[in-house]
């Protein structure tokens, strides 16, 4: 009655799909006319469409292999596929603010997104913000969290800004000096987010592999003056015992 | 320090065959080389990586992803673009939602055509089997007309679908005449059911050719009698006659 092709256009669907549930054995072969072509009825026709709307509604061809010799209702299954609807528009939409706030500038694409909208607003410099960005992949998400609520309630701070803006070439009195005025800007930064700090790493490697990626990434991002006030930093503020 | 193709995957959370990707795409650079030849990453290209990343988790195609910084309009169609792909698949996602809960509340057979759940208890075999030849030779209109009145219960089909296939030229009639009447008072109602095949999208022959032989093969003689019956009654007398 039907050839392959005019199976496919009755069915609404593709040469390639009724071939492919040929090979996969979820329709028969059919007869065949005495010049060897195939030759369709109404039962492929409506095992085909039957397939087709089972699979819009989200089933695999496993799944619906398996339903002709399911005895109950398959409830679970449809209840499966309805959570499963559920989570992939819950990140579509997800997905979709974001990118409208990425396009906005409201965000920089450079933070990872459990950061928050703060990683923006925050007043850090683009070292600072690739570092952070670095550091959140070595600690795990409770120090991901303490740099987050690190950034939400990032204090300005005159040294802080110096800081930032220090040029490589800042003679050894200015760096000292900036070093002393920083002790108690940081001691209170850590005090308040202790989870920032690699010693609290908690992914495999530890503190050991955070510590390293942490030297690695402050040896690129920052200058030889920045190094410098960092060394004086550490030793004006000894590590206090565990 | 400088971290290896493997150390840089590591600490991103990727594999070396997605850097190695996306280094041939041109999204991320190549990085130098160590006096022992191998490749020294360093922090930038992990501040990179974690972007190209990001972006792609979002759907944005790699292709544009070189030009996320770039705020020219083609930039911002594009991503319009993606923004009403993703909102369209979301309403589809939706529907099917939909779909999935009529399906599950009818308990009715998930491989029935869309829409007609809540009828699936009182159809016969043959009928679910004649309404899914139908949701595929029918436009989308017309399906809806042919679900609308199937919503409303018609002793003359109970009489047709339970008609035996022994039963006599009387009894056939009978069942017919039954038709005829609700045909008659249905075309008042959904005047469309009367020329369904009229305008299907695989054209009116191939559309009759499939439905016939839906019914020849899920009714029995009798069955077919009456429908025969039905189709003289119901055309047009000849004005000459």
């Amino acid at each position: 009655m039907w050839s392959t092709r005019e199976l496919a256009e009755l069915a609404g669907t593709t040469l390639r799909a009724v071939r492919h549930y040929h090979d996969i054995g979820l329709i028969e072969e059919p007869e065949r006319r005495p010049n060897g072509y195939k030759v369709y009825g109404v039962r492929e026709l409506l095992r085909v469409l039957r397939i087709k709307r089972l699979t819009e509604l989200g089933f695999s061809l496993s799944q619906v292999a398996e339903m002709a010799e399911l005895d109950e209702y398959p409830l679970d299954a449809l209840r499966a596929l309805d959570a499963e609807l559920a989570t992939t528009m819950a990140r579509l939409e997800r997905s979709r603010a974001e990118i409208r706030r990425l396009m906005d500038g409201a965000i920089a694409s450079d933070l990872p997104p459990e950061l928050g909208p703060a990683a923006e607003t925050a007043p850090i410099s683009d070292a600072d913000r690739s570092f952070i960005a670095v550091m959140t992949r070595v600690l795990g998400p409770r120090g991901v969290q303490a740099w987050k609520d690190l950034l939400e309630n990032l204090p300005e701070h005159p040294a802080a800004t110096e800081f930032d803006a220090l040029g490589e070439d800042a003679d050894e009195a200015t760096r000292q000096d900036l070093a002393e005025r920083l002790v108690d800007y940081v001691d209170a930064l850590h005090a308040a987010h202790p989870g920032i700090a690699y010693e609290h790493a908690e992914v495999p490697g530890g503190a050991r592999a955070a510590r390293g990626v942490a030297e690695a990434a402050v040896a690129d991002l920052y200058n030889a003056a920045q190094h410098d006030v960092m060394a004086r930093l550490r030793v004006l503020r000894p590590t206090p015992p565990d | 320090m400088a971290w290896s193709t493997k150390q840089l995957a590591d600490l991103a959370n990727t594999t070396v065959s997605t850097v190695r990707h996306y280094h041939k795409v041109g999204l991320l650079d190549l990085p130098e080389r160590g006096t022992n030849g191998y490749k020294h990453y360093d922090v930038s290209h992990l501040v990179r990586l974690l972007q190209i990343m990001r972006l792609s988790d979002l759907g944005i195609p790699l292709s544009r992803i070189s030009e996320w910084d770039r705020t020219d309009s083609d930039f911002e169609d594009e991503i319009d673009r993606l923004d009403a792909e993703m909102a369209a698949a979301m309403d589809r996602m939706a529907r099917v939602r939909e779909e999935l809960a009529a399906v599950k509340r009818h308990r009715s057979p998930a491989d029935l055509p869309a829409g007609f759940a809540p009828l699936a208890r009182e159809l016969s075999d043959a009928q679910r089997a004649v309404l899914t030849v139908f949701s595929a030779v029918l436009s989308p209109a017309d399906l809806d007309q042919l679900r609308q009145a199937m919503s409303t219960p018609d002793p003359a089909t109970d009489a047709f679908e339970s008609l035996p296939e022994d039963a006599d030229d009387a009894a056939v009639e009978r069942v017919a005449q039954q038709l005829v009447h609700s045909a008659r008072e249905t075309r008042n109602v959904h005047p469309a059911l009367l020329d369904l095949t009229a305008r299907s999208p695989h054209g009116e022959p191939a559309a009759q050719f499939a439905l016939a032989h839906a019914v020849a093969q899920f009714y029995n003689p009798a069955q077919i009698r009456a429908l025969q019956r039905l189709d003289a009654l119901l055309a047009p007398k000849d004005p000459t006659d």
